[in-house]
């Protein structure tokens, strides 16, 4: 039975998902462009899901959907039990949402004022939503830029402010869209570790859309490929990066490639590790992730990702 | 593998011989917070934060505070000698008298045209504002309702003007000694006729705003709009030198009834009662309709996905 085809049922954990993300059977197109094709999601409170995928496999519309700022066709989204498409304005009070993009503030206004307002959509008066934003700096670990104009924060200084707004509702559910995307290795680390504290300190519900497998590795307590609109694959986290890497080449199309490739020159691996992906025989580093069956031999492609 | 092994994630099993997760992942590891009271977004308070964050983003940039100023005493000379240019001349060639001036004639409804212009405009202005700088889909993402961040977002921008044009009268009054004679009544009149003026324009500019969220252009259909009210409206001479046709166009604009009453109430001495009246009945029928126009849009690129565009 195809991945597919399982997800039309309702997923197992949906159960302890109630007050995480509930979707199901989200389809979404777009012109002549299926999006999204009966996607099914559930992201318990105090878990995080990265979810991967190549470019225009439809996570940035996923995120937007249950985001609420985009409908789908059909299917349902539940948003800290809250139904999303019926109550788009009440779903959006219980998540945070944190953008790659950070031209997403007023960048002449202080950090402080940023959130001041942003607190302001989320219903807090003026007083609240001063200390509710000084609260949240504090949270992030930079209180004490509150009074630095945004256009003077550095890139991973932004990336917190992001998060910092996207914890002013207190949400039930943080969904993050690469949100290290521009980072440099030390602030990211430091936002995973944040997302990391956020999920299983605060009991959030953390969906993470990435391209980095490393990062995916690091930071996800499950893991779903997302291609063609469609959850491709799907399986536990803790594993390695390059287990994901077999995995996503494979749900991708992409492993018999890699087999030529390989064939045609070795190398160490799309990151550059002896032999990550999966020859099939429980060898080869996949740590705690599973290579899809009979997938691809030992190999390697001699650095960079290559992801289409 | 069985359906159990995924507790978290897609409710997809593992791919095909994927192996069970190696740790604990099959429940919460801490339990999820208190869901927040359902908390109601104020209107009033969105607004307020929406000013706030304007007139601290304006104070960032002082210049074109001065900018402003000096514009609007260039075309407070001009209009001054223009009408010492053609003063009486008009009121000839018009068939008509010009209680005031030339002078106040011409700056009330330059000022007029000014407010209207910008509740028009204001709304696509910090709509395209948005959209470009990304903070849309940021304010997208909370509880307040897209038409109420737009709302908000303007604000700022129609009380600046206002503000901006109270000042060009006191000056024109106190410097240029523009000719008043407006009465008490004809004042309290004044007040609530700029309220409902300003609301049904600005119904205008969420019309013009909802065309400008599905389609993406059409910021120059509001400025092409004001174009023709100050052709047909008034503006710079009186509606009798119009051809018939023109004139009866212009008799017809609810445009052309704000301006009678402005300058009813600050030159003429009356108390326009009756055009607030017109002006009023057409805010009843317009404000709704634009009101709901705006929401469809809104709902419609919600389905295509494309508010966030431009």
């Amino acid at each position: 039975m195809s991945p597919a085809a399982v997800s039309r049922g309702p997923g197992v954990g949906q159960a302890d998902a109630a007050g995480g993300i509930v979707a199901a059977g989200i389809e979404k197109r777009f012109g002549t462009v299926q999006a999204l094709s009966g996607v099914d999601l559930t992201v318990p409170p105090g878990t995080v899901l990265a979810l991967l995928g190549p470019n225009g496999a439809g996570k940035s519309t996923l995120i937007r959907i249950l985001a609420a700022s985009v409908l789908p066709d059909a299917g349902t989204v539940s948003i800290g039990g809250i139904d999303a498409v019926e109550r788009p304005r009440l779903a959006c009070g219980r998540l945070g949402l944190v953008l790659a993009e950070e031209r997403s503030f007023f960048w002449r206004l202080t950090g402080i004022q940023n959130l001041t307002f942003f607190a302001a959509l989320h219903g807090l008066r003026r007083r609240e939503a001063v200390e509710r934003s000084r609260e949240v700096l504090e949270r992030v670990g930079i209180a004490p830029l509150a009074t630095r104009r945004v256009d003077r924060y550095s890139t991973g200084m932004k990336a917190k402010l992001s998060i910092a707004r996207a914890l002013l509702g207190d949400p039930a559910v943080l969904l993050l869209d690469e949100p290290t995307r521009s980072l440099d290795p030390i602030a990211t680390v430091d936002t995973r570790t944040l997302v990391l504290e956020l999920a299983h300190a605060q009991g959030l519900a953390v969906l993470f859309a990435t391209h980095d497998l490393h990062e995916a590795t690091a930071v996800a307590d499950h893991v779903a490929v997302l291609v063609d609109g469609k959850i491709a694959a799907s399986l536990a986290g803790g594993g390695s990066a390059a287990g994901l890497e077999a995995l996503l080449l494979d749900a991708t199309g992409h492993a018999g490639v890699l087999r030529e490739m390989a064939q045609a020159g070795g190398g160490s691996g799309l990151f550059g590790e002896a032999s990550g992906v999966p020859d099939g025989s429980g060898a080869g580093g996949t740590g705690g992730m599973s290579p899809p069956p009979g997938a691809l031999p030992p190999t390697g492609l001699g650095g960079g990702l290559g992801l289409p | 593998m069985s359906a159990t092994d995924d507790r978290i994630g897609t409710g997809l099993p593992g791919k095909a011989g994927a192996i069970p997760m190696p740790r604990e992942v099959t429940g919460a590891r801490a339990s999820a917070p208190p869901v927040p009271a359902d908390r109601r977004v104020r209107p009033l308070g969105v607004i307020a934060a929406c000013i706030r964050r304007d007139a601290a983003d304006a104070w960032s940039y002082r210049l074109p505070f001065a900018w402003r100023f000096v514009e609007m005493f260039t075309a407070l000379f001009m209009l001054f000698f223009l009408s010492r240019l053609v003063g009486n001349r008009i009121e000839v060639l018009a068939g008509t008298t010009l209680a005031g001036g030339y002078f106040a004639f011409a700056v009330l409804g330059t000022a007029l045209v000014a407010i209207v212009h910008g509740a028009m405009t204001s709304f696509a202005s910090r709509l395209r504002s948005d959209q470009t700088t990304g903070t849309l889909e940021a304010m997208l993402s909370t509880p307040s309702p897209p038409w109420l961040t737009i709302v908000g977002g303007s604000s700022y921008g129609i009380i600046q003007l206002l503000a901006i044009e109270l000042v060009t009268l006191g000056v024109a009054v106190g410097v240029f000694r523009m000719r008043l004679d407006a009465r008490p009544l004809g004042l309290v009149v004044l007040v609530v006729g700029m309220v409902v003026i300003l609301a049904l324009f600005v119904a205008f500019g969420l019309l013009v705003t909802a065309f400008i969220v599905v389609f993406k252009r059409g910021q120059g259909v509001a400025t092409l709009v004001v174009s023709v009210f100050s052709l047909l409206g008034g503006v710079y001479y009186p509606l009798s030198v119009l051809p018939p046709t023109l004139r009866t166009l212009g008799e017809a604009i609810p445009f052309t009834w704000a301006v009678d009453l402005v300058r009813g109430s600050l030159v003429y001495g009356q108390v326009p009662v009756a055009r607030l009246g017109e002006l009023a009945s057409v805010d009843v029928v317009i404000i709704p309709i634009a009101i709901w126009v705006l929401g469809k849009s809104i709902h419609r690129t919600r389905r295509t996905g494309t508010l966030g565009q431009y």
